[in-house]
């Protein structure tokens, strides 16, 4: 795999096909800068005169912008928390080869999300806690954390043993052995689990909707606000939509060449 | 027709007696938590909720949710106990006896008898069938924000063009549908919701007129009724006949995009969404509004008519100051300003007040529409389902159910309607 | 200083572990004990009755239509992320030119809340609003009802989310392909494997790890699915598209039921932990 082909047709040809993945997205941003009634025209409308009415009434007439930064204390904060305590686990998982904790960190993803909204929320009322950002942080690292976990699973069973078993012969904590010795490979996997525990944190809208003070709501359960009898917006909600989506993709944009550059096959293992 | 006016005269009369000594400041620096469901209503007053604050020193904190998320959170924080929650929205003729024995709506009885009560907030102007909504045995436990149901909408021009007569009685529906087909193939001659959980509220009025009810002469819940069926088989065919593709899929959203285009010929839809009608290009001018045509053969026009209320929490720890909020946001004064921005008010003396009068005189839709509110809010009714005191939205799923069969082809409406006797009996207790 | 003894390195193992454990019981054991007290038939005020909920279920035809539902789904959807998945993963490994963003155009979709999946879904997919049946017509091909159809309507579902979780799969792939020790290779091409036979007998079995990291993120949503369905049909036409998990949110929150809908979420809870369990159990095989 050290020669990667460059043939003639292997850009247009992925090019092409990015297009026909994005459509949806497309349809959604220009959706954003249409009226409501045109959204849903019949047949599309492929050229109209594009509004910025839908982002106004997005950040004139709602708390959209506060919303958002709510979302990423929320998601950021998260997705912090659940790779904090995802790194050891899983080194200790892979290592050792367990079952049961890899299952475990899972039991927050098995049940329905209501089957929590109800027992959080009462939970956190008698804790005081109930509307506050600890709160939706927590709900949220239950599912970045697992998230995490398994992403770094097979990085982690890729690494060579015998690094770790250096490390162990000159005596070096694990602690240590993790972070001197085993992050810098894995850092691949780092990234990827980021990349993931943002996006699902970031787009979670069921516990935020429960668990979310007056101050605290996130962008995607105030995106809510414009569907209702008398009041559907296609308009201003696709660009709610739009805006929500936004975040994710720079940041992938952003990581996906450390995700890539220089390491081709193996590169890592020296 | 004449009570209602005569009501309003009395109200009016009533209304300047007191007015000034009322203490509107006394909670003056508390903070209310409120609650509220997107309706166009919802959109209007958000923006006016400074002006309370000014006048009376409380601060409000308002949300704001599409009608699920709505019901998800509100349900979450009433089980868990929340005294947060001082103010919120609440649909009676679905959820009043249930919220009612949970113990989640304040007593409003006593607030409404005390000082706490502005003496020209005049509760009595409120239509009386809309403020019994709102009573669970003695108390009153809401107060309704607006009037609303489902009307019947249909395209004048295309009906002129293809020489159809307005059906007269709803049996005439199939007739009037297939002469447009024939006329027109690129208008749907029919479009109605068809989505789980929302056809009852424009099928209520298919079953009642084609001489239906939810239940048979004993009382005892039943679907399996000569009228009922017709209802049903009426609602249902027309879809599967002339409605659009993929109605089972569609709520008032996909109807009123559908009209609102002009692509569809008549429906049967909320008076909310007739504001969002009048946005789209062309429609002022070929929009009709009627009630939805009586049935021939019962002789009977028994249409769906309901109201948004708005309530104070049992749990609320200042239900007073969330009373002022209530009373003010029910207020004369605010219904008049929102009457004349197409919210039907719930105020018999704002409903036939000049300001609501003279903004329907400026389009004959706008006057259409408010003669039909007018006639479904006196002959109207606010079941349109099973009775039953706790599990109304179940009943409505079983509506539902009934009819996606008949759209389907999957069973007639007699087979399905029949099937769910048991289910719809169980409900009842 | 001497080599730590194996006891040292079980007891260093058990601390990493622990906050990850900590946390999931935490939060996780207020809510399932909860849930399993209201599906006994606790109400606040009585102790727990009984297993009538239960039995309830196992008679209820609507359960064993949503069970059915939840698992066609399932296994449609998982088989085909999966396969899309590796097969896009390898298609950007082997042609690394693609970059930027054009990579993160084809990554982009499982970006976008499922919400707001559903919603373009609503307004798109409409047989008769629709951009999709307008470019059908456009090519001269007959409508189609997408996700109206009571017969195509599940399939339709899986397809939506296939359409938004296959670069995820991809991802997770990718990342497994480079982290592939390079030796093997060497070893590989010395013996002279090369094309399907390298990715059938080399690739493969390394992507294992990566591959069940895939499936197990995939089938706890895939099991509990719930957003697409819940904007778009509401669980039909019909039962079409009804699955537990739609199942349990109706009873829940619609109906108010919550002693019965909280049966359907434990038994929903078992099935994912059951296929979690196997995931995991089979990480000791395919591990290298």
């Amino acid at each position: 795999m050290s020669d990667t082909p460059r043939s003639r047709w292997s850009t247009p040809v992925f090019t092409i096909g990015a297009l026909l993945f994005m459509s949806p997205i497309l349809w959604m941003a220009l959706s954003s800068l249409k009226s409501p009634q045109e959204v849903t025209a019949y047949p599309p409308k492929l050229l109209f005169t594009p509004t910025a009415a839908n982002y106004a009434e997005l950040f004139g007439r709602t708390d959209f912008l506060h919303n958002t930064f709510n979302s990423f204390v929320v998601a950021g904060a998260s997705t912090l928390l659940g790779l904090v305590i995802a790194i050891p686990a899983a080194f200790a998982i892979s290592w050792h080869r367990m079952v049961w904790p890899a299952t475990v960190s899972l039991f927050a993803r098995m049940a329905p999300g209501t089957l929590f909204l109800l027992p959080w929320f009462i939970m956190f009322s008698k804790l005081g806690m109930a509307g506050g950002y600890t709160a939706l942080i927590l709900a949220h690292a239950v599912i970045t954390m697992p998230l995490a976990l398994w992403i770094l699973l097979p990085y982690l069973d890729a690494t060579p043993r015998e690094i770790v078993e250096s490390g162990q012969i000159d005596g070096c904590r694990s602690g240590t052995i993790l972070i001197r010795l085993v992050l810098p490979m894995i850092y691949p996997g780092i990234v990827v689990a980021t990349i993931m525990s943002f996006v699902f944190s970031w787009n979670y809208f069921l516990f935020a909707l429960a668990l979310s003070g007056f101050d605290t709501k996130t962008a995607i359960v105030a995106s809510f606000n414009f569907i209702g009898e008398g009041t559907t917006n296609w308009g201003a909600l696709m660009a709610a939509a739009t805006v929500i989506a936004l975040p994710p993709l720079v940041l992938t944009f952003t990581v996906q060449r450390w995700l890539v550059s220089g390491l081709s096959f193996g590169a890592v293992k020296g | 027709m004449r009570q209602f006016i005569i009501g309003a005269a009395v109200a009016l009369v009533a209304m300047p007696a007191a007015a000034q000594e009322f203490d509107w400041r006394k909670h003056d620096g508390e903070t209310i938590n409120v609650m509220l469901n997107n309706l166009a209503w919802t959109q209007l007053m958000r923006d006016r909720i400074e002006a309370f604050t000014e006048a009376t020193g409380i601060k409000v904190r308002a949300e704001t949710f599409s009608e699920e998320q709505y019901r998800t959170r509100l349900t979450t924080l009433l089980q868990g106990g929340s005294s947060e929650l001082d103010v919120f929205m609440t649909l009676p003729s679905r959820e009043a006896p249930l919220f009612a024995s949970n113990g989640w709506y304040a007593d409003l009885t006593p607030l409404l008898k005390s000082e706490a009560t502005d003496p020209a907030y005049n509760y009595d102007d409120f239509s009386a069938a809309l403020r019994q909504s709102g009573v669970v045995g003695e108390a009153v436990t809401s107060v309704p924000i607006n009037v609303e149901g489902p009307l019947f909408y249909w395209r004048r021009d295309i009906f002129e063009k293809c020489d159809v007569e307005k059906p007269e009685y709803l049996e005439d529906l199939p007739a009037a549908a297939e002469k447009i087909r024939a006329c027109d193939s690129a208008i749907t001659p029919w479009a109605a919701r068809g989505l789980r959980g929302t056809v009852g509220y424009p099928l209520g009025a298919f079953v009642y007129n084609m001489g239906g009810d939810f239940m048979d002469e004993d009382g005892k819940a039943s679907l399996c009724l000569p009228g009922t069926i017709k209802g049903l088989d009426l609602y249902g065919s027309m879809l599967r006949d002339y409605g659009p593709p993929g109605a089972t899929n569609h709520t008032f959203t996909q109807v009123m995009d559908l009209l609102g285009q002009g692509r569809v010929a008549m429906t049967n839809e909320s008076s909310n969404e007739f504001s969002t009608l009048m946005k789209h290009e062309g429609r002022v001018e070929d929009i009709g509004v009627d009630v939805l045509p009586g049935g021939r053969e019962s002789g009977i026009s028994k249409p769906v008519v309901i109201n948004w209320s708005l309530a104070v929490s049992g749990l609320s720890e200042k239900k007073e100051a969330a009373w002022y909020f209530v009373q003010w946001a029910t207020g004369a004064e605010n219904q008049e300003e929102l009457a004349t921005q197409g919210i039907a008010p719930s105020r018999v003396s704002v409903f036939n007040g000049e300001g609501f009068r003279n903004w329907a005189s400026e389009s004959r839709p706008r006057g259409e529409w408010l003669e039909a509110l007018l006639e479904i809010s006196q002959t109207g009714s606010s079941l349109y389902q099973t009775p039953s005191l706790t599990r109304t939205p179940e009943a409505r799923e079983i509506l539902s159910n009934v009819v996606q069969q008949i759209v389907l082809g999957q069973a007639d409406a007699e087979t399905a309607a029949c099937a769910v006797t048991d289910e719809v009996q169980a409900l009842q207790n | 200083m001497p080599p730590r003894s194996p006891g040292q390195q079980a007891m260093s193992a058990r601390w990493m572990i622990l906050p990850a454990v900590v946390m999931t019981l935490a939060m996780v054991i207020f809510p399932l004990g909860f849930a399993i007290y209201l599906s006994l038939g606790g109400n606040g005020t009585l102790p727990a009755l009984g297993l009538g909920h239960y039995s309830r279920l196992m008679a209820d035809p609507a359960f064993w239509s949503a069970l059915r539902v939840t698992l066609v789904l399932f296994a449609v959807a998982l088989v085909l992320q999966l396969v899309l998945g590796t097969a896009l993963a390898l298609a950007l490994n082997r042609y690394n030119v693609v970059r930027g963003l054009v990579r993160t155009a084809i990554l982009s979709p499982f970006m976008l809340p499922p919400v707001v999946v559903g919603m373009i879904a609503i307004v798109v997919l409409d047989p008769g609003l629709g951009a999709a049946n307008w470019i059908l017509e456009s090519l001269g091909l007959p409508h189609f009802l997408w996700l109206a159809s009571p017969r195509w309507s599940l399939l339709v579902v899986a397809l939506i989310d296939t359409w938004q979780w296959t670069p995820f799969v991809a991802l997770i792939v990718l990342g497994g392909l480079q982290a592939l020790p390079a030796r093997v290779y060497e070893a590989a091409e010395i013996d002279g494997a090369k094309g399907w036979s390298l990715f059938w007998h080399v690739t493969l079995p390394l992507l294992g790890p990566t591959l069940l990291t895939a499936a197990v993120l995939r089938s706890v949503d895939l099991l509990r699915f719930f957003d697409i369905i819940y904007i778009t049909t509401q669980g039909g036409p019909g039962n079409a598209t009804t699955t537990l998990n739609i199942q349990a949110y109706k009873l829940g929150f619609d109906f108010m039921d919550v002693g019965y809908a909280s049966s359907v979420m434990i038994v929903l809870a078992l099935i994912v932990l059951g296929s979690v369990v196997f995931f995991a159990s089979l990480r000791k095989k395919v591990s290298w």
